[in-house]
């Protein structure tokens, strides 16, 4: 006799693709103040990022990103940079999130960071052959650890020197 | 409210911001508001906390519509951060770093 089968789960897939160094991306649409002003960006989700979107600042200029002020960003050296803050929604495919825009001012792409996955409740999934983004309900999860204790203050770090900044022949020219 | 104001450089704000909360807020907050967003209002040294930065931006920007604000968060060396940067990756084209 067949037992019946267990309601299933919904579950929204969204899906994305590695790039040709394996980092996971998606696409998503932007904007600001309305959403007459979205675009259309293929966006990296960096788990290394602890905000929502990281946006170089050109892109965002057609976006109608509302600007708030400053903040500052820690980098992958420990060094800490100031970066622009802006305020704005995005959409992965039909759903939105809002949340605090980082107006990146150096050359790069966009990131999406672990503060959109989790206003949109979503658990990244990535595999050889591409990414997906599943609710994040549908992911069993053990109970969610006490949280970490916080890094203690340090002193900066100093400088860091380039090969090259310390090449005598350099220092001729 | 007065047309005729001074407008900071980006850079300006973030360490007038970051001076203001250093002196005034920083040992207050660190006791009991650890991981919190501190959204301060550079014009006035004013300070908002949210649990997160849009409710610390978004109390602050009703408190003073024309505010200049820097976020911080409380207990961390920067209120975001990243893995994927260094400092030398390419010239800044608004702070010039």
């Amino acid at each position: 006799m067949r037992t019946p089968e267990a309601p299933r789960q919904l579950m929204t897939l969204k899906i994305g693709y590695l790039d040709g160094r394996g980092h996971p991306h998606v696409k998503i649409r932007v904007w600001g103040l309305s959403e007459q002003f979205a675009q259309e960006f293929e966006a990296m989700i960096d788990t290394g990022f602890t905000g929502f979107l990281s946006i170089p600042i050109t892109a965002a200029f057609p976006l109608a990103i509302t600007l708030f002020g400053t903040t500052s960003y820690m980098l992958a050296d420990g060094s800490t940079s100031p970066k622009l803050l802006g305020f704005g929604t995005v959409a992965l495919e039909d759903e939105t999130a809002h949340g605090t825009i980082v107006l990146e001012s150096k050359s790069s792409g966009l990131l999406l960071g672990m503060e959109f996955l989790q206003k949109l409740k979503k658990a990244l999934v990535v595999g050889s052959n591409g990414v997906v983004l599943v609710d994040d309900h549908v992911i069993p999860m053990p109970p969610a650890p006490a949280p970490a204790p916080l890094p203690p203050t340090s002193p900066p770090l100093p400088p860091l020197t380039r090969p090259s900044d310390e090449d005598p022949q350099n220092k001729s020219k | 409210m007065s047309t005729n104001r001074e407008f900071p450089t980006p850079s300006a704000i973030a360490a007038l911001g970051q001076k203001i909360y250093e002196e005034r807020y920083k040992v207050a907050l660190e006791e009991n508001q650890q991981g919190k967003f501190v959204a301060i209002n550079v014009r006035n040294s004013e300070a908002s906390v949210g649990d997160t930065p849009e409710q610390a931006l978004e109390q602050a920007r009703a408190k003073s519509r024309d505010g200049l604000f820097h976020l911080i968060r409380v207990g961390f060396p920067s209120a975001y951060s990243g893995s994927s940067q260094t400092a030398y990756d390419t010239q800044d084209w608004v702070f010039g770093r």
